[in-house]
């Protein structure tokens, strides 16, 4: 059982430039090259940080400023996801007639759910090619935002153009790793499917959601209205006290 | 800039007459035990901060994912005085001043270091199953001629799924003690100033050692927690959890160990060694006598010596009338008796 804490210079690893001390937030920007780092597990590793813009040419120039929300945007293989959705279907019907032939009707009677809402979920995800999960990277002090804006976004999966982040003076407010995130994927995606389906445990219990490529650090812009923030890409809101200001998490 | 923006929102939300943002609790900062790779001082981190300052050189560091646990330790705030005293007072308050210490003999007094193990980090996670309820159903017989109203109670199960999110902050003795008396620390950790357990620290302290694994640890926190996440009743089907931005490490809390005799047997006081109170005591029981023994088995012997005579002579008396109606004649008492007692004992002719 070792008990020491790994600490080490926080230099830039291009240019050897001491980052900046960001407090709970895990990337860097170095203020001489602008490139952006993220902490891994023992070190600090590269990382591309994207910008989404609206689709539409002119979407989001309303009043007001934006704020940037870091999200990250995991890829899953929608074709993937519907062979085991399918196969999940399957694995039960087969269980449910088993059930019929026997004729008994305990506890452990495997339930569908809905064929239709099952039909419908694999159509979308088939149809999609690519299905995005959007893992809220943002510090927050609701716990609850999470799972909130990152099922939003996931039910939603808006279109939208990348541009690369990186201007100077511009931090991002990451506050979870790469390897976090991937690991949320299967809950904000069951956050997103309809109640009935939800509540069926052994149909889910077989969903396994794993990402095509790393994902990737995406800020999306948000306009603030009043006490609320308003998507500009998606269209929904969220309360402002769901965003933990960087004022208490940066020196 | 992004981050003044965001900050600014805050404000002017509290400015346009809104709530005020709720205030985040200062983190608590501990000594890491760690130093700084440039000048060799020590380091306090702020709970969940991933880069710190040093505060000799300025220099800017990198706290990475610690390897294994981390452990920390607390000096004792009170005295063994102080909490001998603390002892003493116990045993008199609980034993309302029959004992004292002219009638307890203190054999030891020991501090010891006992180990908490504390995590820390966020649980999210999906459970799904049925849930139980009772529910009472009123039936009508359908025989129209009775209006008889029957009200049976029925077992029904309805789908149950939630998603889980939520903040953990679990504690729990790591070491077997009976006489501790504490289930958890997580809300004194908060306040209370610690340092971290180095190998100098450790030999100069007497600490008890941690007999349940990491693993294991990982493992009763996460089934205490899917407990705690689902009502009773609730028939969990299936689940699926994952810890995130967690972090397990050891605290050694102060206890004082009073032990005394008394009567020829030892009890043992544990007290809190970080604000003095006796979390836990054992006193040595007053013989007490039981009054309703006292009372009811005299009152039953005084019964029997008051009455045993009319009870043997009512019984006799009624067989002597019986026998003389039947005879229909006067029978002398003696003789009667001596034919009776022949009756019984039997004869020799």
């Amino acid at each position: 059982m070792t008990e020491t804490l790994c600490i080490k210079p926080l230099r830039c690893g291009h240019c050897g430039r001491e980052l900046p001390v960001m407090g709970q937030l895990v990337t860097f920007q170095c203020p001489d090259c602008s490139r952006y780092w993220v902490l891994s597990r023992d070190s600090l590793e590269p990382v591309t940080v994207y910008r989404a813009a609206p689709a539409e040419a002119g979407a989001g120039n309303g009043d007001g400023s934006c704020v940037y929300l870091p999200f990250w945007v995991v890829e899953v293989d929608g074709a993937g996801l519907k062979i085991q959705i399918d196969e999940a279907v399957k694995e039960l019907q087969s269980a449910a007639q088993a059930v019929i032939r026997t004729g008994y009707e305990g506890e452990d009677v495997k339930k569908l759910p809905a064929a239709s809402e099952i039909s419908h979920l694999a159509a979308r995800i088939e149809s999609l090619g690519i299905f995005k999960v959007y893992v809220p990277a943002f510090k927050s002090l609701n716990t609850y935002a999470y799972l909130k804006v990152g099922r939003l976004l996931t039910r939603i999966q808006p279109s939208f153009g990348l541009e690369r982040s990186d201007g100077a003076g511009h931090p991002i407010l990451c506050a979870l790793r790469a390897e976090e995130a991937v690991a949320l994927v299967d809950f904000i995606f069951f956050a997103t499917l309809p109640e009935s389906i939800q509540s069926n445990g052994d149909f889910l219990d077989k969903i396994f959601l794993s990402p095509a490529r790393p994902p990737r650090l995406v800020e999306f812009p948000f306009k603030e209205r009043g006490a609320s923030l308003v998507s500009v890409i998606g269209g929904f809101w969220i309360s402002g006290r769901l965003v933990q200001g960087v004022e208490s998490l940066v020196e | 800039m992004i981050a003044e923006r965001v900050a600014a929102s805050t404000v002017s939300e509290a400015r346009e007459g809104g709530k005020r943002p709720a205030a985040r609790a200062p983190a608590p900062s501990v000594a890491s035990g760690a130093t700084c790779p440039t000048c060799g001082g020590s380091i306090r981190i702020n709970d969940g901060d991933r880069s710190v300052r040093c505060g000799y050189c300025g220099s800017a560091l990198l706290v990475a994912t610690p390897r294994g646990v981390q452990s920390f330790i607390l000096r004792p705030k009170i005295t063994p005085a102080k909490a001998r005293l603390a002892g003493i007072r116990y045993l008199a308050e609980k034993t309302n001043n029959r004992l004292r210490t002219r009638h307890a003999a203190i054999a030891d007094l020991k501090l010891i270091h006992v180990p908490f193990w504390r995590l820390r980090g966020r649980l999210m996670g999906w459970v799904s199953g049925e849930r139980t309820a009772l529910v009472k159903v009123e039936t009508v017989s359908d025989d129209p001629s009775t209006s008889q109203v029957r009200t049976t109670v029925r077992e029904e199960r309805k789908p149950y799924s939630r998603l889980v999110f939520k903040r953990v902050d679990w504690s729990a003795p790591a070491c077997v003690l009976p006489c501790l008396g504490l289930q958890g620390i997580s809300l004194r950790t908060d306040f209370l100033d610690w340092d971290a357990l180095d190998d100098r620290k450790r030999s100069e302290h007497t600490i008890a050692l941690p007999v349940r694994s990491e693993r294991r640890v990982r493992r009763d926190a996460l089934s205490f927690l899917k407990r705690l996440v689902v009502p009773a009743g609730t028939n969990v089907r299936a689940s699926r959890f994952h810890f995130f931005d967690s972090r397990l490490s050891l605290y050694y809390y102060p206890v004082y160990l009073l032990r005394y005799g008394c009567a020829g047997r030892l009890y043992t006081i544990t007290i809190d060694g970080g604000n003095g109170a006796v979390v836990r005591g054992d006193v040595p029981r007053k013989r007490s006598v039981d009054s309703k023994k006292l009372f009811f088995a005299p009152a039953a012997l005084a019964f029997l010596a008051a009455t045993w005579l009319p009870l043997v002579l009512i019984p006799v008396l009624v067989l002597y009338a019986l026998d003389t109606a039947g005879a229909k004649r006067f029978l002398p008492p003696h003789e009667w008796l001596a034919s009776r007692i022949n009756g019984i004992l039997g004869s020799e002719d």
